[in-house]
């Protein structure tokens, strides 16, 4: 991957869905890992790279939100993570608001995080969703997210026991 | 009821008049019902009872409107004027009506229909023989029916004519003139019942069987109505629950529509409970949700206790049991996990699961988690390839257990926290391996001098050696570590009672170049030569604590201003020491450029051209003035506007309790200065305390022979204040050496938690480190009430 100080500011276009062409430096745009292999095959062309599954308005945002962090280090990767809790509210303000979005656009937006393989933005938009489903019952999320039951009575009844280890064998072991 | 009235109507020209014009408009089949009513009144029972051959009329009128007696003939529209008349009286049951508005037939009979529902039965399992009149007869030997109603199967045919055979349904409403008839009837025997010999059932007309029964009642219209109504009503209540789902902000999201990766990776930032409440949703999350834990390498417990005892009914602690679930849908991918602040409710077979389901661990807190030592063992065993392992606080532990934890794992392991193990003499770090960089011994005083000649012969490259009151360290030790630990970065041998050791081994220190923090706080060794031979020979110091150190006799100030050529300093506490004064600190501040932290408590020799100077040393970030008396507000003001609030630039903290410096005049307008009033110096104890605050230290430990005289040479103020020494020096290690959290409780307790958490904060100690001391706070009230038990033993 080209990554010295120079090729940074190298313009790279990208073309969204409905046709929008962007202009965006390397630099911004190198937390994209689909986009960064992209380039690494098409070698020195000037084409706009097409990106047939994200839209315009959404591919503007994309950007909006790469710019604003671009000076940030790239993300390490997924194995040698050193520490990865189970903590979902490390979110910084300018992304709250960033994500402070009608659900349909935060659902392009993870979607076009996906496709676009940026880590750090998917990330948090599996953040600002977590914290929708955090605190709810099952039931609440089923009907929440609109989700069905396809448990068959034998199975319910298998998770109704494995979940009742709360208190067995410990409480024998108390007493 | 006036029947000569009646009858004299019954003759009159307008009644006449109605029937070519008025009636002449209503349906022909009213007509006709009506005459054949009167036929029937005429037949069978004649007019003497005229109400009961109203009712009759009425039933049979409501048939005939949607033409069901089409087919029967009478003559005699005029009996039905008759009729017609008298309808209000009839209807009303005596009360008064408003003739204009019973004029509506219709509605008369709604009125009626719905005053007579007490009086009605549903009898069901009707033979096919029974007809509608049969049955009206026989329910007659209950009380006199009014109407009955026995609807048919089915529909009539498309040419309005019944089939030869018509079938009934099978039930049918039976209204009584009387209420009690129709008690008495729901009330009958199977035997009264019995009629084609089928026994007939009896039930009472409720309202939920309204709808059946109007079902199979003959109001086709109605029938289709209804069950408009009902699609109606459901479409209605489900658009109800939409609106309510949107209104509270949060229209469904579509996460079914989500790729399994992202939906996967969202889970996996859920904490553990809702992650469990995920798995029951349905197949696909529960199968996501157990793939979720393979994105998590580190799991703290008694970060998700709270949330995590809740749904376990509310136990308040974690338990084997818990751990087990957890660990065997996770263990696989962890290679942190820590079991401090919650552990008190497992025991040692929590290893065995950790042992057996975690096999890639690097890290490992066990923290209190009392067990056996084979349990120990087969731990180790099962996790050759730790690194950091942490057991801290084990006062009850035996020298054994701590042997076979590091049996299998000793030789991988980097980081060893054995501190608080009243019970360990250090025959375990045979165990180690060069691969040791960190050992954190603080409290643990059984550490004898050959568990110290082990670890220079098997851990040099230790770089970390925490080794406070490890009282039995000697000279040959310190003499031993400072040849072999080429890469030791930093010591401390905090404590009183260092009995094999003399100011002369402790120069030693001197000799380990490579030390970048030393502490050295209450050590009563430490005298001017060991200060002038460190700022020789140490240049690559930045943390330096002496903190109650040596004697008034030992420490002059011609060591403090020693102190002055460790240009790399950053920290640097002398609280306590007498030698400590203006002209020192003064050179200190001039040459150790810096300088960050310093403390100065209770150097009370101490005066303004010090903190003057201090204003000039802009890399300084907080000072602790506190019991510092000489020191005024003049002082204080002209440091606080020498730090103007700028963009960006850290705060810095000042903390003047128990200063001449009246708080009330200072202004911290436009500074970024922030002024702790609080005073960490000047804890005041009672004279008669003072004895038992001695045995306080060494009431665990076995010798005490030899710390009366060294009692002897402290002054009548220090004896005053020992046990706040004692706890000072308690958090000074929390905050400095992240010493051990529970005596940090402890402290805290004392002095206010929230300005020792804000002030462990301004030193630089975590968040992760104070995060688990909250943790460990609330997690396990149990727990703190331990602790305050232990303060009082202490006491």
């Amino acid at each position: 991957m080209a990554a010295d100080g120079d090729s940074m500011d190298r313009i790279v276009k990208i073309k969204s869905k409905d046709g929008q062409i962007f202009d965006v430096t390397l630099g911004t745009i190198k937390k994209s890992k689909l986009i960064m292999t992209m380039l690494e095959q098409l070698g020195d062309s000037t084409d706009a790279i097409p990106l047939p599954n994200v839209d315009g308005s959404t591919l503007k945002k994309v950007i909006e939100w790469l710019e604003h962090h671009k000076e940030e280090p790239e993300p390490a990767e997924e194995e040698s993570d050193p520490l990865r809790m189970r903590i979902s509210t490390d979110i910084s303000e300018w992304d709250k608001t960033f994500f402070d979005v009608e659900q349909s656009v935060l659902q392009a937006y993870i979607l076009a995080a996906n496709y676009l393989s940026i880590k750090p933005l998917l990330d948090i938009g599996c953040k600002t969703v977590a914290n929708m489903i955090k605190g709810k019952t099952t039931e609440q999320l089923r009907d929440l997210f609109g989700l069905e039951d396809d448990f068959t009575d034998e199975e319910r009844a298998a998770i109704k026991r494995e979940y009742a280890w709360a208190d067995d064998e410990e409480n024998q072991a108390a007493a | 009821m006036n029947l000569g009235g009646f009858g004299s109507s019954f003759k009159s020209p307008e009644d006449s008049a109605f029937k070519r014009g008025g009636f002449a408009g209503r349906s022909q089949t009213t007509f006709k019902a009506l005459r054949r009513l009167h036929g029937q009144n005429l037949e069978s029972k004649g007019l003497n009872d005229i109400t009961e051959a109203f009712q009759q009329f009425v039933t049979r009128a409501r048939f005939f409107s949607i033409g069901k007696l089409r087919r029967t003939w009478s003559h005699s529209a005029v009996e039905f004027m008759k009729y017609r008349r008298l309808l209000p009286m009839l209807l009303a049951d005596g009360e008064r009506m408003d003739p204009s508005e019973t004029d509506d037939f219709d509605a008369a009979l709604a009125f009626q229909a719905a005053s007579k529902d007490d009086r009605k039965i549903v009898v069901s399992n009707i033979s096919p023989r029974v007809t509608q009149t049969q049955l009206q007869s026989f329910f007659s030997q209950f009380g006199k029916v009014s109407t009955c109603s026995l609807p048919l199967a089915e529909r009539r045919s498309v040419f309005a004519t019944l089939p030869k055979n018509p079938k009934h349904c099978g039930s049918a409403v039976i209204v009584f003139k009387r209420k009690e008839d129709a008690d008495k009837a729901k009330s009958a025997t199977e035997e009264e019942l019995k009629l084609y010999d089928q026994v007939m059932h009896v039930s009472a007309y409720s309202s939920s069987r309204k709808k059946a029964a109007k079902g199979a009642m003959i109001i086709p219209a109605e029938d289709s109505k209804d069950e408009g109504a009902s699609i109606s009503r459901a479409s209605s209540t489900q658009s109800l629950t939409a609106s309510i789902i949107s209104a509270s902000g949060n229209s469904p999201f579509p996460l079914d529509t989500l790729p399994d990766k992202v939906l996967e990776r969202i889970i996996s930032f859920l904490p553990i409970i809702d992650t469990i409440r995920c798995e029951m949703v349905n197949k696909r999350w529960m199968e996501l949700s157990m793939s979720s834990w393979s994105h998590i390498n580190t799991l703290i417990l008694a970060r998700e206790t709270y949330g995590f005892a809740r749904f376990f009914q509310g136990q308040g602690s974690i338990r084997n049991s818990h751990l087990k679930a957890l660990l065997r849908r996770g263990g696989l991918y962890l290679k942190s996990l820590n079991l401090s602040g919650i552990s008190h409710l497992m025991n040692g077979s929590a290893l065995q699961l950790i042992s057996s389901l975690c096999p890639n661990l690097k890290d490992l807190n066990i923290s209190g988690l009392a067990s056996s030592p084979s349990e120990l063992n087969e731990l180790s065993e099962a996790l050759p390839t730790l690194e950091k392992i942490s057991y801290i606080d084990m006062a009850n532990a035996s020298d054994k257990a701590f042997w076979f934890l590091l049996k299998g794992c000793g030789r991988s392991v980097k980081f060893v926290d054995f501190r608080g193990a009243r019970r360990l003499h250090g025959r375990c770090f045979k165990l180690v391996g060069p691969e040791l960089e960190q050992l954190y011994l603080d409290g643990s005083y059984q550490i004898d001098a050959m568990a110290f000649e082990d670890l220079c012969t098997f851990a040099p490259g230790l770089k970390e050696l925490r080794a406070n009151e490890c009282y039995r360290i000697s000279d040959e030790n310190l003499s031993m570590i400072s040849r072999t630990m080429a890469d030791l970065q930093a010591l401390t041998l905090c404590g009183d009672r260092f009995s094999a050791l003399t100011s002369t081994g402790l120069l030693h220190i001197s000799h380990i170049h490579s030390l970048t923090e030393l502490a050295l706080d209450f050590n009563p060794l430490v005298d001017d030569r060991l200060l002038e031979a460190i700022s020789c020979e140490l240049k690559s110091l930045t943390a330096l604590s002496l903190a109650n150190a040596g004697t008034d006799q030992s420490i002059s100030a011609k060591g403090i201003n020693s102190i002055s050529k460790l240009t790399n300093l950053s920290q640097l506490d002398v609280s306590f020491l007498a030698a400590v004064s203006s002209s020192s600190i003064w050179d200190i501040l001039t040459d150790c450029k810096q300088l960050e932290l310093l403390q100065l408590r209770n150097c009370t020799f101490l005066t303004n051209d010090a903190v003057f100077q201090m204003a000039k040393c802009h890399n300084v970030k907080h000072v602790d003035l506190s019991g510092s008396i000489l020191i005024t507000t003049e002082a204080i003001q002209n440091f606080i506007k020498a730090f103007p609030s700028g963009d960006n630039k850290p705060q810095i903290t000042i903390v003047i309790g128990g200063t001449a410096a009246e708080s009330s005049s200072l202004s911290v307008r436009g500074s970024r200065v922030v002024v702790d009033l609080s005073d960490y110096s000047s804890l005041v104890r009672l004279p008669s305390e003072g004895p038992s605050v001695l045995k306080m230290g060494t009431s665990q430990s076995a010798d005490n022979s030899d710390n009366e005289d060294e009692f002897e040479k402290l002054t009548a103020q220090r004896r005053q204040i020992l046990l706040f020494f004692f706890l000072i020096s308690r958090i000074d290690r929390f905050i400095l050496h992240r010493c051990d959290l529970r005596r940090g409780g402890i402290s805290h307790r004392g002095c206010g938690r929230v300005e020792e958490v804000g002030r462990a904060r301004s030193k630089g100690v975590g968040t992760d480190e104070i995060m688990r001391f909250e943790a460990y706070k609330f997690g396990t009230k149990g727990s703190i009430l331990l602790l305050l038990f232990h303060l009082y033993f202490f006491l």
